[in-house]
């Protein structure tokens, strides 16, 4: 019954938790008082300059920060599931870098060579995003497994391969490196209204997706014989959580660059707080995933103006130390 | 009484170093039979249970009420075919309830929500094992033994006809093993449930089992009721032990005692 009440709890502060995310639009380099960002977004008469601030530059933006956030969280989460490892994620699979990799490749040849690349981005972006994970993964394995220590290095030498490789494409192609950390460390900025619905659209299908394979993930928290044993066709579920995971990552790195340690922590806070039951952990870590990029990227935005500090940063702040800690427990329970 | 499982000629060789696992093996079960099977590390129990679960590339035949079981979609198969095994090690720390519940899984609808139906199974499973009161508590906060109960527990939530135990006991004390191997024989008498168990105690086999199946090498060395399988000659081929065999006058059970020998005594008392 108690897992009921988990659950009861969860849709219980859902909207609490989506009045703050909605909150964060009053902050910026302009100060919008809450109630009338309430008022303009139900279409109540405001102020013009509060109207096109809260409808067409920020809520794009916190709308964006849901969307990747939630994306990477549930990926994340069913990575984990998936590997039987807590501390897989994109980032640390490396499936972000080589999805940063690929659109830029795209975007470089486009600037150079054939314009009508750009629209090949997503393909880019998703088929070394694959790349990525594949090498992650055979690097990794040893019998079958994919023990903690290997994961996490040879997912630190994707990352920094693609990383290098981020960085080279970036000079060579447009001959400076500024634009190196909006992909490299990620941000919200420049979101549009076209992005909100591309992100928007494949993280609720994704959401839908990997929710309808909860109990699959359930089952394979004990292994993937025992999933099998309880009639799970395992080798089609990781097929399609490698395609699905790597594909929803693609989307959210051509939209905001790699933004690290959203999908290892998330779900772990959403564990803790709602139980491991993927049944309601996955809905669970896609809100929470959400809601911290967005509360992320309104100090990224604010703190420290008129500069922006990037999304990843911040992330990886508040991410870093919560990853030393599962690390360590588990090497303790080990 | 009628098959419900007859393995034929099966055979199997690992995929790397193309060593025979399993030669021709070949055995029928009847429905509501308890069968254990016994032999040496590494001559092919566990790889026979693991075909029998189609998780292997087998050659031969194993039928299953007369479908060949590579044949059956797997959560068909899970709906008829229940495992425990050794050990339940879930990464993440889980209910025991949320453990038993993951037996319904072939049954549940896509989102995985359970039906009243579905929850008086494991309700009823809960019972069976007498482990009710086990319910809220976290899996790992459970002692050993009581984790494989919760784990027979969910088996039996899955509300399988047969019912394969690949060394389900290896890790219990005595008393454990027994409060579980009397849970499993009660089923078999209430819902003519059929059992296939591979078993690392000798005598733990002989006093759970209808048969028994010897293995060596992975072949069938003989198959029988425990009192015509278990002999010293039987234990000294396959086993290379040196063991005495006594039957036990109360029950009829047949155990194995290890012999250690007038040698092995003289050499302790003359060291005194």
């Amino acid at each position: 019954m108690k897992e009921v009440k988990r659950g009861r709890i969860f849709w219980m502060i859902l909207p609490f938790i989506l009045i703050f995310i909605l909150a964060n639009i009053a902050f910026g380099p302009v100060y919008v008082p809450v109630l009338d960002v309430f008022k303009a977004l139900l279409g109540m008469h405001v102020p013009s300059t509060y109207k096109i601030i809260v409808l067409q530059l920020r809520l794009p933006r916190i709308l964006l920060g849901l969307g990747v956030g939630a994306a990477l969280s549930m990926t994340g989460n069913t990575f984990q599931a998936m590997l039987k490892n807590p501390l897989a994620d994109p980032y640390i699979l490396g499936v972000s870098s080589g999805a940063a990799f690929g659109a830029i490749l795209a975007n470089v040849i486009a600037q150079l060579y054939y314009p009508y690349f750009v629209f090949y981005m997503w393909i880019f972006a998703f088929a070394f995003g694959l790349l990525a994970t594949a090498i992650t993964y055979f690097v990794s394995r040893r019998g079958g497994k994919l023990p903690t220590t290997e994961l996490i290095l040879s997912g630190v030498i994707v990352n920094l391969m693609f990383g290098a490789g981020v960085t080279f494409l970036i000079v060579y192609g447009w001959r400076d490196v500024q634009i190196t950390s909006f992909w490299l460390l990620g941000s919200l900025s420049g979101a549009g209204w076209h992005d909100v619905i591309l992100v928007g659209l494949v993280s609720i299908a994704t959401g839908v997706f990997f929710t309808s394979i909860s109990k699959y993930l359930n089952a394979m928290v004990a292994g993937e014989e025992e999933a099998m044993f309880l009639g799970v066709n395992v080798e089609l579920l990781k097929l399609l959580i490698f395609v699905v995971g790597t594909l929803v990552t693609a989307v959210a790195v051509s939209t905001s660059g790699i933004i690290g340690f959203v999908g290892l922590i998330m779900p772990h806070i959403s564990r803790r707080i709602f139980g491991a039951d993927h049944r309601i952990s996955m809905p669970a870590s896609a809100i929470l995933g959400g809601t911290f990029l967005v509360a992320c990227d309104t100090v990224a935005r604010t703190a420290f103006t008129p500069a922006e500090m990037p999304i990843g940063t911040i992330t990886a702040l508040i991410g870093a130390p919560i990853f030393i800690y599962i690390l360590r427990r588990r090497i303790q329970n080990v | 009484m009628s098959k419900i499982l007859e393995v034929e000629k099966l055979s199997y060789a690992y995929p790397k170093s193309n060593r025979m696992a399993l030669e021709f093996v070949s055995f029928q079960i009847e429905e509501g039979e308890i069968v254990g099977i016994i032999g040496p590390n590494g001559s092919g129990k566990t790889t026979l249970i693991k075909s029998i679960l189609a998780v292997n590339d087998y050659k031969g035949s194993i039928r299953l009420y007369d479908h060949e079981i590579k044949n059956i979609p797997r959560r068909e198969l899970s709906k008829i075919v229940g495992v425990v095994a050794q050990e339940f090690i879930p990464i993440y720390d889980m209910k025991a309830s949320e453990i038993v519940e993951m037996g319904r899984t072939p049954y549940t609808n896509i989102f995985g929500d359970l039906s009243k139906d579905d929850r008086e199974y494991v309700d009823s499973a809960f019972k069976a094992l007498n482990i009710s009161h086990l319910k809220d508590r976290m899996f790992y906060s459970l002692s050993g033994g009581e984790r494989q109960i919760v784990y027979t527990a969910k088996t039996f939530a899955q509300n399988s006809k047969l019912f394969l135990l690949d060394e389900a006991t290896v890790h219990l004390d005595i008393g454990n093993a027994q409060h579980l191997l009397l849970k499993i024989k009660e089923r078999v008498s209430e819902f003519k449930t059929t059992v296939l168990a591979t078993f690392h105690d000798i005598n733990q086999a002989s006093a759970f089992s209808d048969r028994i199946i010897v293995m060596k090498s992975g072949k069938i060395y003989s198959i029988g009721k425990p009192a015509e399988v278990l002999t010293e000659k039987m234990i000294k081929d396959v086993y290379a032990a040196d063991c005495n065999v006594i039957e036990d006058p109360a029950s009829g059970v047949v155990n194995v005692f290890m012999n250690m020998g007038e040698k092995r005594l003289t050499s302790v008392n003359s060291s005194l």
